[in-house]
């Protein structure tokens, strides 16, 4: 065995590992990551042909840097072309390291990309990623070591560490299993009582941002179809101190209200800078409303702080109707905050002090909320309205009149004289705005729910989308149906907007949360009632749109991951300085009692310990059941030398089994007897070709307890304690 | 003693404790966490790995002065259940200076439990004499090569070193040369005489001259003597000098280059002469050689008699 095939295998697996913890963390090309894959694929099974040191690596190294300046600059982010560098330097490191400088090169290129995973990576599988990258990385560099001293002191030594190879592998593992274990523990002792900062003082500078279809301040139609099947979760909903279960079933019908889009052109609609609504802040919430009317009042609470509730609007029954909770947003690229239905008030939940200088809430136009915010996941409280105004409240309204303030959101656009003709032809006849709303539903009711975008093929040139879709296609997915809607209720002059969202939460049993995944991203309308203000109404057919996006992450398998990733996401990586502080309350001595740790402390303390304990008897229970396993004659010599040695009837180095055995039978030694029978097994095993089968171990075994239990009970004839030492005498040993 | 790979990862450790504390990651937090105890970790198994590992280094046969000869070092893991990884032994860099003889190093990548290992490596001595090895150190860069711990041995064992053995001119002392009839095509056996006496076995006799059968009568080890017949003692003279001084260096070299020549290739019968006295008596083969060697070897040092009477001249 050579020792630097086996570190350049294990140099292999390192960079491996470094490559999808950057690659998993949606930083850098596949491509890159293929071309690495690929060479450590061909180090690991050809360690000894490799190219060599040459200087066409140099051009090739040069040639990638330009690529990777070109592509900052001016076809893709910095980061992901600064990334993909890294790894193809990595990898080269890794084919033409045939020395230990290179190698060791490649070590700190994939500490690097593990570092740059840690800021960009935080999906649930960076951490058992880290993990084994740290294991592999450990023995790497312990093998590059002992190879760095076979190259500088020569070929002979060269030769005696090859040699020395397969000793030096086991005990390199098991310092190396050490080293990552202190590792971990260090990693957790830090994550725990460092004190997080995070201020951002020291440097400033922009972060990347995961840019997500469908959440922007301009939405194409076509674009919102391409993220309807996966299952990562976008959002987390906590029902703090609620009965969840209750909510359950209601989950699947929530709306969760993100982007309003008021302004429709050429296919594509957008948000205008209009003035946001009026709104007002009560118990630290943001909501909507003025000072005087707002649309929350505070309530009474029995734990002493006000509980907010949607206030009444009169001629709507379910007003009051409202929901309150947390929700953990993922970054979507853009500031707009998501809740249930209509949320009238929100209040930022900051996880440091630090976060709370840098979050800033607004109310944006169309009553998007907002946060101005550093990237990553937010937290905050909402409280909605979710009762919607029956069929007879939203009648009683019957036509009223648009308010100036609306009235860009009842100006049609120019799509097509058939449709506004199409509109007219709805609405005739129909006296109140809920009769002609009716009217344009029923019509798109008839069109069929699809997931491919069957309208951007039948379209002709210069034709709008909307147009092909209610008079060509009829079939489309829900931004088309809530696009034709809003365009065929503004050429009725209704006031009427798009919002995108999330429609449906599933309730996670195991996590004790609802999730909202990307596949439930959706279109729906929203239309003015007057006095009841904007009501929500969705075209799009829920039967056939459930059937196409079908059972996403329903398995119970997923809800273990998502359940873990949420535990992750706010144990790990939402941990913040009011939990530290929380966690040393717990740790430190109570205030009083400065001997004494918190009893809590010492439970889980006790927990850890026992748990390392039982790991350890575990492991040494393993092992001895493998070596019984491997030669149960040796374990069983070894046990019966054992228990000679305990009662005084230590067998000399130089005699066998038997002869022992007639030796204490001479001495009248009752445990001869016993031994003897050991001793006829063992030889007839070990040398006279009887087969180690299942009868013999058995009959071994039996001998062997035999022994041990007739040293423990029987006494050694005193005649044989005066007998003289015998200077060959040796302790207990294994045969 | 940080390496250079030591360096950039203390630079890296710095560099992510900033980026940690400047953001707030907590992956960040916990990937500084985990580098800061790799420090510390390395730390302590180097220092297991020197601390547990007990080394001699010796000189199994004298150096030559100029060229060198082989040391050697013996790994003994002291410990019961520990194995010792990547131990090297080497002159101490701190102290090596000047000194009279330089070892390389002596690696050991792999050392069991209760283990010994035995090391030959190659050693350079500068002068003659008797000179004690140069102070060590057994150093480790495992685990990963960051630092370099390193643990001071005792002082090093004597180690005799014979003088430069320079080619010259006939040395003037030769009284002697061999019979006219010496057919050298018959070998030195043909020139030893018959057998003269027995004696008690030197250290340094040759094996083949044991009389096996008289010392197992003896109950010790006995040699046969035979008379140099044929054969004229050739004598070196040697004037006693100082060491260090160049005069004299030169004749010692000079006088061990002819002792080698005569008793090593010549095969003829030598005895030294220092000053007027003879320092070695007459005799033949690679132990008389040694004898003399060893005597050049430390002649004119201070504690030699005749170069105290000498003054410090020296002459050959």
């Amino acid at each position: 065995m050579r020792l630097a095939h086996l570190s350049d295998r294990l140099g292999a697996v390192v960079l491996v590992l470094a490559v999808a913890l950057v690659r998993l963390g949606g930083v850098g090309s596949w491509t890159a990551a293929v071309v690495a894959f690929a060479c450590a694929a061909w180090v690991a099974r050809h360690p000894e042909r490799r190219p060599p040191e040459h200087r066409t690596w140099t051009w090739v190294l040069a040639f990638g840097l330009a690529l990777s300046v070109a592509r900052g600059l001016w076809i893709d982010d910095l980061l992901d072309a600064g990334v993909d560098y890294l790894v193809l330097l990595a990898a080269q490191r890794l084919l033409a390291g045939t020395t230990v400088r290179l190698r060791l090169q490649l070590a700190a290129l994939s500490f690097l990309l593990v570092v740059a995973a840690a800021v960009v990576h935080t999906g649930l599988s960076y951490p058992p990623l880290a993990a084994a990258y740290v294991v592999a990385a450990v023995a790497d560099l312990m093998l590059l070591q002992i190879r760095r001293e076979a190259e500088t002191l020569g070929r002979r030594i060269a030769f005696e560490v090859d040699r020395d190879a397969p000793k030096i592998v086991r005990p390199v593992a098991r310092a190396a299993a050490l080293a990552a274990l202190a590792a971990f523990a260090g990693a957790l002792f830090v994550f725990l009582f460092f004190p997080r900062f995070g201020p951002g003082v020291f440097l400033h500078g922009p972060m990347a941002k995961t840019a997500r279809s469908g959440f922007s301040d301009a939405v194409v139609l076509g674009d919102f179809g391409r993220i309807r099947s996966d299952p990562t979760p976008v959002l987390r909903i906590y029902l703090d101190g609620q009965d969840e279960r209750a909510y359950v079933d209601r989950a699947r019908g929530w709306y969760l209200r993100g982007t309003v889009f008021d302004t429709y052109r050429d296919g594509r609609w957008a948000r205008r800078a209009t003035d946001p609504p009026a709104h007002t802040r009560i118990s630290g919430f943001m909501a909507f409303g003025t000072e005087l009317a707002p649309e929350v009042e505070a309530l009474a609470s029995p734990r002493g702080w006000p509980r907010l509730s949607p206030a009444k609007i009169p001629g709507f029954a379910a007003s009051t109707e409202g929901l309150r909770g947390r929700i953990l947003l993922d970054d979507l690229g853009v500031d707009t905050l998501v809740a249930v239905d209509r949320p009238v008030a929100l209040r930022i939940r900051p996880r440091s002090p630090w976060e709370e200088m840098r979050i800033h809430l607004a109310v944006g136009p169309g009553e998007t909320w907002h946060a101005v915010r550093p990237p990553g996941s937010v937290l905050y409280e909402f409280v909605a309205r979710t009762g919607l105004p029956t069929r007879e409240e939203l009648s009683a309204v019957g036509s009223p009149a648009v308010p100036p303030a609306l009235a860009d959101y009842a100006r049609p656009p120019e799509i097509s004289p058939r449709l506004a003709a199409l509109a007219s032809r709805l609405a005739a006849g129909k006296s109140t705005r809920l009769e002609k709303v009716e009217a344009a539903m029923d019509h798109l009711a008839g069109f069929s729910y699809t997931l491919e975008d069957v309208t951007s093929s039948v379209r002709a040139p210069g034709q709008d989308p909307v147009d092909a879709f209610v008079f060509e296609s009829q079939a489309g997915h829900c931004e088309y149906f809530a696009s034709a809607l809003a365009l065929l209720l503004r050429q009725m002059g209704i006031p009427t907007r798009v919002v995108n969202g999330f429609q449906g939460a599933t309730w996670n049993e195991l996590g004790g949360f609802f999730v909202v995944r990307q596949a439930d991203a959706h279109s729906w309308v929203e239309v003015h009632f007057g006095p009841l203000g904007w009501v929500r109404f969705d075209p799009t057919p829920a039967d056939a749109r459930a059937a196409a996006v079908g059972d996403v992450g329903t398995s119970w398998w997923r809800r273990l991951y998502d359940a873990m990733e949420n535990a992750y996401l706010t144990g790990v990586i939402g941990f913040d300085l009011a939990r530290q502080m929380e966690i040393l309350r717990k740790v430190a001595p109570r205030a009083g009692s400065p001997r004494r740790l918190a009893r809590r402390t010492l439970e889980v303390l006790a927990a850890v310990v026992g748990g390392l304990f039982v790991l350890a008897w575990g492991f040494r229970r393993i092992r001895t059941w493998r070596r019984r396993a491997e030669d149960p004659l040796a374990t069983g010599v070894a046990r019966v030398d054992r228990a000679l040695a305990r009662s005084g009837r230590t067998r000399p180095l130089h005699r066998s089994l038997g002869a022992h055995a007639a030796s204490l039978a001479a001495d009248g030694d009752p445990v001869a007897p016993a031994l003897s029978r050991f001793a006829a097994v063992h030889a007839a095993v070990r040398y006279g070709g009887r087969p180690l089968d299942g009868a013999a171990r058995t009959e071994a075994a039996k001998a062997a307890r035999e022994v041990v239990a007739a040293c423990r009970t029987m006494h050694r004839p005193s005649r044989r304690a005066e007998a003289p030492a015998d200077p060959l005498a040796g302790g207990p040993r294994t045969q | 003693m940080v390496t250079r790979a030591g360096k950039l990862f203390v630079l890296l450790t710095l560099a992510v404790g900033f980026a940690a504390i400047n953001t707030g990651s907590n992956l960040l937090h916990a990937l500084f966490g985990a580098q800061m105890t790799l420090i510390l970790a390395s730390g302590v198994i180097s220092d297991a790995m020197v601390g547990g590992v007990r080394i001699r280094r010796t000189a199994p046969a004298p150096l030559v002065a100029g060229d060198g000869g082989v040391v050697e070092v013996v790994f003994e893991n002291r410990t019961r259940g520990r194995i010792l990884l990547s131990l090297r032994c080497e002159d101490d860099p701190e102290a090596a200076g000047d000194a009279p003889i330089d070892v390389d190093p002596a690696y050991v990548p792999y050392l069991p439990p209760g283990g010994r290992v035995v090391r030959t490596v190659r050693a350079r001595a500068r002068r003659r004499g008797v000179h004690a090895l140069p102070p060590a150190v057994v150093a480790t860069r495992f685990p990963f090569g960051l630092f370099e711990k390193r643990r001071r041995l005792g002082p090093g064992a004597p180690a005799l070193v014979y003088p430069t053995m320079k080619e010259g001119a006939q040395e003037a002392g030769d009284r002697g040369r061999p019979n006219a009839d010496d057919d050298r095509s018959r070998g030195r056996r043909a020139r030893h005489g018959a057998f003269f006496a027995l004696r008690e076995y030197r250290r340094g006799d040759e094996p083949r001259k044991i009389a096996w059968r008289a010392s197992a009568h003896a109950g010790s080890l006995l040699v046969r003597e035979e008379e140099a017949r044929g054969l004229d003692v050739v004598t070196l003279h040697l004037s006693p000098g100082r060491t260090g001084s160049a005069p004299f260096e030169a004749a010692v070299a000079r006088a061990a280059g002819a002792a080698r020549r005569l008793l090593a290739e010549e095969g003829r019968a030598v005895e030294l002469a220092y000053g007027p006295r003879t320092a070695v008596e007459a005799g033949t083969g690679p132990h008389q050689l040694d004898r003399i060697l060893s005597f050049l070897a430390t002649c004119g040092s201070s504690d030699d008699p005749e170069t105290a009477a000498k003054g410090g001249e020296a002459a050959a």
